[in-house]
């Protein structure tokens, strides 16, 4: 999921051609991220921490969201969890199955409709 | 740069079920828990050992149409020695559709010995939309405290 567009930054690390950021300070951090339906599909949209462990790339589920069936279009799904984190550790919404759009309509800056967000809030 | 330990848990299952009736949502498993304040597994409850104001979350799936999915986040708190109820935040979805993910967030200010927890209402809302056995948190209950 590429949120191509970048609000703010503090530590520069989202890269807006991938959709990924990637953790500076670890600690404990609180993410959103948003989404709109497409018509006719069921989305699962996994929040996803990908890490390095003993040089094998882990990654794990942080929050999962799905508009499951019937759900009309361009209904909008925001969630938002918390996660322990460390350096260097890679953060990112991923589109697991269906079809989901970030856009519903036309927008302009600098309105943000939705947005994939986080900071950190504890050690 | 003296860094803080905010108060902060994250509980889960990796079990899918259909909680029917009042039953407590049944989250067995701790992702994290930090600073102070004890969740217990059997009964799945929270006890808050730091006043304060958190930020607080839970996620879930709603089941059929016509299901509403209610979850009730309820705080058990005694006041002047008398144990009181209180439902803080009640979810629910009529009509949306089916098995889609419910995430209500919120700011409450919480009181020690306070306990939290997760209720179902009409509607028999679902932990998972299927059960696993990764290392993953599909959908949980969560707490973190802001305010020092």
């Amino acid at each position: 999921m590429t949120y191509n567009n970048e609000d703010y930054d503090t530590e520069n690390s989202y890269d807006t051609s991938t959709g990924i950021y990637t953790i500076v300070i670890g600690g404990t951090y609180v993410f959103t991220f948003g989404w709109y339906v497409v018509g006719g599909s069921t989305a699962v949209i996994n929040l996803i921490r990908k890490r390095i462990v003993d040089e094998v790339s882990v990654e794990s589920i942080l929050q999962q969201s799905t508009n499951g069936t019937n759900t009309d279009n361009n209904s909008g799904f925001f969630s938002t969890t918390i996660a322990e984190c460390e350096t260097d550790d890679e953060i990112y919404a991923y589109l697991e199955s269906g079809s989901c759009r970030l856009i519903p309509y036309g927008t302009g800056d600098p309105s943000t409709f939705t947005s994939f967000s986080g900071s950190r809030i504890s050690n | 740069m003296t860094q803080r330990e905010e108060v902060r848990f994250k509980v889960y299952t990796k079990s899918s079920i259909n909680i029917t009736g009042t039953n407590y949502f049944p989250l067995e498993l701790i992702d994290f828990i930090g600073g102070d304040g004890t969740y217990d597994t059997t009964n799945y409850k929270y006890s808050v050992q730091n006043a304060g104001t958190c930020l607080l979350g839970v996620s879930y799936n709603k089941r059929t149409i016509q299901n509403n999915g209610v979850c009730n986040m309820v705080v058990d708190r005694v006041v002047d020695g008398v144990s009181t109820t209180r439902v803080i935040n009640k979810s629910q979805e009529n009509q949306t559709g089916t098995f889609l993910t419910m995430n209500p967030v919120l700011m409450y200010k919480l009181e020690v010995g306070d306990e939290i927890y997760c209720r179902a209402g009409y509607g028999n809302p679902s932990t998972n939309l299927n059960s696993y056995t990764s290392d993953d948190t599909l959908n949980s209950l969560w707490g973190i405290r802001f305010d020092y």
